[in-house]
């Protein structure tokens, strides 16, 4: 004899239970394409499952642009991709306005969108391209429209930017400003994959054809699922320990002695944003109902490393920002 | 540093931070989360005892290192153990109060819970929004994860009693002041004893011991010649077919014991009882004052005891001759070295008994001369001169301004004054005045060249204890210098040992 309580949660229950058996299914589809790198996998689907972005950073060769490939196959979307280069103008990232003729013969501006409107994007190596085609993914990226001229055109949803870039090859980029890292909700990096992984790779592609992967989610399964995700309840310790590790960045008093030498800025409030939504995604995906301080730790590199500032020291004493970050998680109390 | 000392006694700060939200906790929960609710308040329980353990072995460890303190140095260990007993009431209590004015909240416990079971703040979580006003589909979601797990968990397993890590250091100090206390019950305070016994030593060696060996030596330069100690000497060790010389009322006897006169001496201690006021100095008139008094058999008992520990160090003048007598008197002085003080104190008082019991005597002894009160005093004075060093000075300045002259060697009524008073002042000779004038010729003498006399001695026969005298040793000359006593005080002394060994036939 189910409660009034237990017959309302009926259909959430389902929900979340239909959220769970999508997310095993694209996990699977895109194993077919991608060997091994199932946290690469994993923190791509808590971004696309909270509604933000994601920075894949990598050496050639690993698999990137498969990965978001693959993705753009298993959930049904609409796909784009840009080769992003020095002389790529916003132009053609975001689309222009061309002089057409009517059907009465006069001339009129139309606007001819660009890659950018569509709902999975691959911004392939956007750190060789110039800053002020970078910025033009500053808007579509946070608002999710588009201004050109004096209209504003929305995107469609869901709008999920994967962008690529290569750790190597730094002749002739341009760095991301910090402004558009902080729209990244993650950063994830893909390692070069291990032995066993490698000869999987080997015989995948080496031999037959290349795997099918078909449709096993939907874009408005995935709206669905970002409403649910936002649902799931957060304990004030675990927020509170969420506020203390992204203040631990700051080198203003609440940092520890190592993030008081080596950092420069800290995490933006979207870092925070990053850790509790990033957190009640994986919460679900691992079958429970509230976030708990292990989904933050575990997400603490790839929300927060792209969102603080080394210094000139912490650079010439080749500290990276996860050294910090493992040290700032290390010193900051759970309770 | 104040935080420091609150943190010793338990009064630091949380580090558990108040959380803003946690405050909103509801204290009425869903009726779902009962069971959740009494495993919370079993781990709060048990999380409570752990708190006031942890808190009170500080305690008992600050009181434990004070009994301890208190035991090594109060004398009333009375007055120890209640003040323990109170500071251990008081700590309990003050730590029972300190524990539940810190206690954490359900919230907290269910926080602590989670991390021990492992349950990635499940619970915690559903506490937070247990109240009945959360009907969210999610929250109730939640809510039954929560108590999906409940059953697994035992809050015995998950908050163990446990024991602070300087729990060992508490329990060594709790049994070393048990173990202090139960020495007290038996002997004095140990630090106490020891300052005591410290002091004393100092006070003894630097204020005390110079007086004393100044007292002793002056003792013993008197009981050299009493009789009555050579008689006590004699019966440590009863010599059969020793002659009598216990009685000091024989005549011929005292001047077998060195008491015989001598021409220096006796000038001396005619001008002492003659009562010339230029000789108010003069330690041979206190010596035959000392003497003329007739000492009782427990001073003469007590002086070998004083002479033997005051010559431990120094080789025995063995003045009375008997060899066997004066080793008993050292093998009783050895094992009377703890009685050291106590011999000392017994030589002051003999002391002082002479110097009391003097002017008695001195009427007696110097009734029909006019200085017999002038003599007395001058007696009387005597065996304070070493340590007064400035009328030691002047005495000796006056002595040594008397004529030469007037010295008479070999004549004499009596060494001292002690053939005086036996004879009576009526068959002693007149007196010579001045005869300190002797003194110096003597000190020119050159007297410690002289070589020791032996006689020999038939067997069977009694040695007279006089004939075995030897110089006094310059390490008791130097120390005596140390003791700020006129060498030439000292020498005179010592010289009239060495002089008495000279018979009058001789």
């Amino acid at each position: 004899m189910l409660t009034e309580n237990q017959k309302s949660d009926q259909p959430l229950e389902r929900q979340i239970e239909s959220l769970s058996e999508k997310m095993v299914e694209v996990r699977n589809e895109i194993s077919k394409a991608i060997v091994g790198q199932g946290e690469v996998v994993e923190g791509v689907l808590v971004a696309l499952l909270a509604g933000a972005h994601v920075l894949l950073e990598g050496v050639p060769g690993v698999g990137k642009t498969l990965l978001v490939r693959t993705l753009a196959q298993a959930v049904s979307l609409k796909y784009s991709r840009i080769q992003f280069t020095p002389d790529l103008m916003p132009a053609d990232v975001i689309g222009t306005s061309v002089v057409q003729e009517n059907g009465e013969g006069r001339k009129i501006l139309d606007f001819q969108r660009g890659p950018i409107f569509t709902n999975l994007l691959l911004a392939d190596e956007i750190n060789r391209t110039t800053p002020k085609t970078q910025s033009a993914l500053l808007e579509a990226m946070q608002e999710k429209q588009v201004t050109v001229g004096h209209t504003t055109h929305m995107l469609d949803e869901p709008f999920f930017v994967m962008a690529t870039q290569n750790p190597l090859e730094m002749e002739g980029t341009y760095p991301l400003p910090e402004a558009q890292l902080d729209r990244f909700l993650f950063k994830i990096r893909v390692p070069f994959p291990g032995r066993e992984d490698l000869h999987d790779i080997l015989d995948r592609t080496t031999q037959g054809a290349e795997p099918q992967v078909r449709h096993v989610l939907t874009g408005p399964e995935i709206l669905e699922m970002r409403k649910v995700v936002r649902m799931v309840p957060l304990a004030p310790h675990v927020q509170d320990y969420v506020v203390q590790l992204v203040l631990a960045t700051h080198a203003d008093g609440h940092a520890n002695s190592l993030a008081n030498k080596y950092i420069r800025y800290g995490s933006s409030p979207r870092g925070a944003q990053a850790l509790i939504l990033g957190g009640k995604v994986r919460a679900l995906l691992n079958g429970r109902f509230n976030v708990s301080k292990e989904d933050v730790q575990a997400l603490l590199k790839p929300a927060l490393r792209h969102r603080i500032i080394l210094n000139f020291e912490a650079q010439a004493d080749g500290r990276a920002a996860d050294d910090l970050l493992d040290e700032i998680a290390r010193t900051t109390s759970k309770n | 540093m104040a935080d420091r000392w609150k943190a010793a006694f338990g009064f630091e700060k949380s580090a558990e931070r108040a959380l803003p939200s946690e405050r909103n906790v509801h204290l009425q929960y869903s009726s779902d989360l009962q069971g959740l609710l009494e495993l919370v308040r079993v781990a709060k329980r048990r999380a409570l005892t752990n708190d006031f353990v942890k808190r009170w072995l500080v305690w008992v460890s600050w009181i434990a290192v004070a009994v301890i303190l208190a035991a090594a140095v109060s004398r009333r260990l009375t007055g120890v153990l209640v003040v323990a007993l109170i500071a251990l009431g008081v700590s309990i209590a003050v730590t029972i109060l300190q524990a539940w004015a810190k206690r954490a909240s359900d919230y907290r416990v269910a926080c602590k819970l989670d991390e021990a079971a492992g349950l990635q703040d499940r619970l915690s979580t559903a506490l937070f929004l247990g109240s009945p006003e959360h009907t969210e589909p999610m929250v109730i979601q939640q809510r039954r994860d929560a108590l999906r797990r409940l059953p697994g968990l035992d809050p015995k397993s998950l908050f163990p009693i446990r024991m602070p890590s300087y729990a060992i250091q508490t329990l060594t100090l709790a049994l070393v002041a048990a173990a202090l206390l139960g020495y007290r019950v038996h002997f004095k305070a140990p630090i106490l004893a020891l300052v005591q016994s410290a002091a004393n030593s100092r006070v003894e060696k630097a204020v005390l011991s110079p007086l004393v060996g100044v007292v002793k030596k002056d003792l013993m330069a008197l009981v050299n010649r009493e009789p009555e100690v050579q008689q006590a000497a004699a019966d440590a060790e009863t010599v059969p077919g020793l002659p009598d010389a216990k009685n000091s009322d024989d005549p011929s006897q005292s001047s077998k014991d060195g008491m015989t006169p001598d021409g220096d001496w006796d000038e001396d201690s005619q001008a002492s009882s003659a009562g010339d006021p230029t000789d108010v100095g003069d330690p041979q008139a206190g010596d035959a004052a000392a003497q003329g008094q007739g000492q009782d058999a427990s001073q003469a008992a007590d002086a070998p005891q004083n002479q033997q520990s005051a010559d431990n160090n120094q080789p025995n003048p063995s003045e009375n001759g008997n060899e066997k007598a004066s080793a008993a008197q050292q093998q009783a002085g050895e094992q009377s070295s703890s009685a050291n003080s106590s011999s000392m104190m017994q030589a002051l008082k003999n002391l002082m008994k002479n110097m009391a019991g003097q002017p008695s005597s001195s009427p007696g002894e110097s009734g029909g001369q006019p200085s017999a009160a002038g003599s007395s005093q001058q007696a009387g004075n005597s065996p304070g001169q070493g340590a007064k060093s400035d009328s030691s000075k002047d005495s000796d300045q006056k002595d040594t301004g008397t004529s030469p002259g007037s010295k008479k060697p070999g004549g004499g009524a009596g060494n001292g004054s002690t053939p005086v008073a036996k004879d009576g002042p009526k068959n002693a000779p007149p007196l010579p005045k001045n005869t300190v004038a002797d003194r110096v010729d003597l000190e020119s003498n050159n007297f410690r060249q002289q070589g020791r006399i032996r006689t020999t001695s038939a067997v069977g026969m009694a040695q007279l204890p006089l004939q075995d005298i030897k110089p006094q040793p310059v390490a008791a000359i130097k120390g005596a210098e140390q003791e700020n006593i006129p060498v030439r005080y000292r020498l005179y002394v010592q010289r009239y040992f060495e002089h008495t060994t000279q018979k009058p036939s001789e």
